[in-house]
């Protein structure tokens, strides 16, 4: 069970989201302090290793080198993938073992290149180098991709929302609803004017829906002798103005639509963006898995005929 | 993608509180209970552990397939975002408000233009005062 440390009575912070400068987690401050320590030591291992007579893959510095980055790639690339498919219930946040897995990925990355020690002439090791390469890379943006691309999905879903939390294209919708509603009544009360309107109230629905009452006011309600009562019937230089307020109603909604598109589709591809990296890092890390296994299997064969 | 308002609150009602979105989330760094999170999500003040776990939050979608109701808590977090985002934003433009305010009151007398001409100018121009 997780335990809530915050207090009600704590005054709340200010809210912020800025683009840089978020405060890290312990567990990611434990990791970078172990890579930057792993780092100096393995700089300085490798200076001592350079300054030996024997400089290859194939030395024993070298196997040590190779075996100890395998072994680390392949314990925080799995383990980290053990852990949030399978591992639900074991100890520890998956938040930590993230962090270990990059962590992990730089340092394995790193202790590989002290392998190849700027050996690069076996084909089968030079490409699981490059997939390495490639899977830390992805690894490595794909973090960039999640510090920015959240913050701007939300601030084109924000551009979508209306003050009070819904959807702003529903509101142009009411609003175009309500045009196309003074357009259906301007057209009625034209075609009343040309072909006159019956006088008949028989012809009046005495019980109408709500959405037709504007319709039948501008009809007016007339007797044999002219209108009794006309609510709605606009003079020609009324109609001119209410046409114009209407098309630019119409205009400002059409733009507002549009820009309210563009942003769903902004948010989109920044959510699609966040999936199809991980994707990516994923299908790399299996090619990378595939020539590190092509290598190992020339590795073992070249030691088993060296012996 | 983003629901509106009143979509993620009838998620949020239908929650089940038990915490397997959490538990499934690699960006959750703090201890923090689905309950403070659903509370937090749509109106009140947001606490220091909530605001930081919306700041990490990078949508991945691991809290999704978990859910035994099947409810959607990237969309609530989107939403979450959202409101930080434009608390954010309010935050900022009083901040520059603020700023614009204290520059005024911090400018004194009127300074010269750049462009205006010192009196050494003046007098090279043969302009002399009474």
């Amino acid at each position: 069970m997780t335990n809530n440390r915050y207090q009600p009575h704590e005054p709340a912070p200010t809210p912020r989201y800025p683009w840089f400068g978020i405060r890290h987690s312990s567990a990611q401050r434990v990791a970078f302090l172990f890579a930057l320590a792993s780092g100096v030591g393995l700089a300085f291992l490798y200076r001592r290793y350079m300054q030996t007579n024997d400089i290859a893959p194939d030395s024993k510095m070298g196997y040590i080198f190779a075996i100890a980055g395998t072994a680390l790639l392949l314990l925080v690339g799995l383990g980290y993938v053990i852990r949030k498919r399978l591992g639900r219930r074991w100890p520890g946040r998956l938040h930590t073992f993230l962090a270990w897995h990059m962590v992990g990925g730089i340092l394995g990355l790193v202790l590989i290149l002290m392998h190849a020690a700027g050996n690069f002439n076996p084909r089968s090791g030079t490409y699981a180098l490059y997939g390495l390469i490639a899977v830390v890379a992805s690894g490595i943006v794909g973090r960039v991709l999640d510090r920015f691309a959240p913050r701007l999905a939300a601030s084109a879903a924000l551009e979508a929302i209306s003050a009070s939390g819904e959807e702003r294209m529903d509101d142009l919708e009411q609003e175009l609803e309500y045009v196309a509603d003074t357009e259906r009544a301007l057209r009625t009360s034209r075609a009343a004017r040309e072909h006159g309107v019956p006088w008949d109230l028989a012809y009046y629905d005495l019980d109408p829906e709500v959405e037709d009452i504007p319709a039948l006011l501008s009809q007016g309600v007339r007797s044999d002798t002219g209108p009794i009562l006309n609510l709605a019937q606009p003079s020609d230089s009324h109609r001119i103005l209410l046409a114009a307020e209407r098309r630019q109603t119409t205009g400002n909604v059409m733009r507002e639509a549009i820009s309210i598109r563009a942003a769903n589709r902004r948010e989109r591809l920044h959510l699609q963006t966040i999936r199809v990296w991980r994707r990516i890092h994923t299908l790399l890390s299996l090619a990378a898995l595939g020539l590190l296994a092509w290598h190992l299997e020339y590795a073992v064969t070249l030691l088993m005929g060296a012996h | 993608m983003h629901r509106p308002r009143s979509q993620v609150a009838e998620e949020l009602a239908a929650c089940i509180r038990c915490n397997q979105c959490l538990a499934a989330c690699p960006a959750l760094a703090a201890p923090i209970t689905i309950e403070t999170l659903n509370r937090q999500t749509l109106d009140g003040p947001i606490s220091a552990p909530v605001m930081r776990f919306a700041q990490n939050c990078y949508l991945c979608g691991a809290c999704v397939p978990v859910c035994p109701v099947g409810l959607h808590r990237d969309t609530m977090m989107i939403w979450l975002k959202m409101r930080l985002l434009r608390k954010n934003n309010e935050q900022e433009a009083y901040e520059q408000e603020e700023d614009e305010l204290q520059d005024e009151d911090d400018l004194g007398p009127p300074r010269r233009s750049r462009y205006a001409p010192t009196s050494q100018e003046w007098s090279r121009r043969g302009w002399h005062d009474e």
